[in-house]
């Protein structure tokens, strides 16, 4: 067993794992943070992202002790004081969502895009969000949510 | 413009929860003492099932069922 410390949406844990615990499996069962979704075993569906030092992960592809120091925000961890993120407002307001389980790992995954280019078109959404599956939406109002979204915030504060 | 209506859109509810990370899929629910289940399977592409020995599983785990493939006599 390992104990490793990680911060996690501005909190500090530790916590025991076995070190070939995964980063989902210690957010989920260790830290209860349930919005962070399994959806298949082979790393390809996305649902696991989360960010790690400020960058997308899938979080199923990495081990819990890898992440042991690193600054971590799930899906938890983007709305403040009750209010939603850009990206998770724009969701809402374009149906970028219907049975859901696929929308924190597409709301984290588009949010390092937007930070990383304040300007996607809608080429750049559609390639950066290849890493996340949808099964419900047929992904076109997932990508005017981006896009809207980046928008929104790009009119605000210059890009964020 | 009225918010209402016919031709009105009709806000979905769910959605706050889904984005907060709220949303409780089967796997996010955890009930007090809840059991799990385990399928343990075949090692053997083709083989005839001689019998099945739970008593190795019974000394480490509380087992609540354990479906062996026995006849029954119930249709």
């Amino acid at each position: 067993m390992s104990t490793i410390t990680l911060r996690v949406n501005n909190q500090t844990h530790t916590i025991d794992c076995s070190p070939r615990t995964l980063l989902v499996e210690a957010l989920r069962e260790k830290l209860r943070l349930t919005g962070t979704h399994v959806g298949c075993d082979t790393s390809q569906c996305g649902a696991c992202t989360v960010h790690v030092d400020g960058k997308s992960v899938k979080s199923c592809t990495m081990l819990a002790v890898e992440a042991a120091g690193a600054e971590i925000t799930t899906i938890e961890g983007l709305a403040q004081n009750g209010e939603l993120h850009p990206m998770q407002a724009a969701f809402a307001e374009h149906h970028g969502l219907q049975c859901g389980f696929c929308t924190p790992g597409m709301v984290m995954s588009a949010t390092d895009l937007c930070r990383r280019n304040a300007k996607p078109s809608e080429h750049d959404v559609r390639h950066w969000l290849e890493g996340n599956l949808c099964r419900c939406t047929g992904y076109h109002n997932i990508v005017k949510a981006v896009m809207a979204a980046s928008e929104a915030t790009h009119d605000h504060d210059g890009g964020k | 413009m009225s918010a209402q209506g016919i031709g009105a859109p009709v806000k979905r509810k769910e959605d706050r929860r889904f984005l907060l990370g709220k949303g409780q899929y089967t796997d996010d629910i955890t009930l007090p003492n809840q059991a799990y289940a385990v399928f343990v399977r075949s090692p053997h592409a083709s083989a005839k099932i001689g019998r099945i020995d739970a008593a190795a599983a019974a000394s480490i785990f509380l087992i609540f069922a354990c479906a062996c493939g026995e006849r029954t006599n119930t249709a």
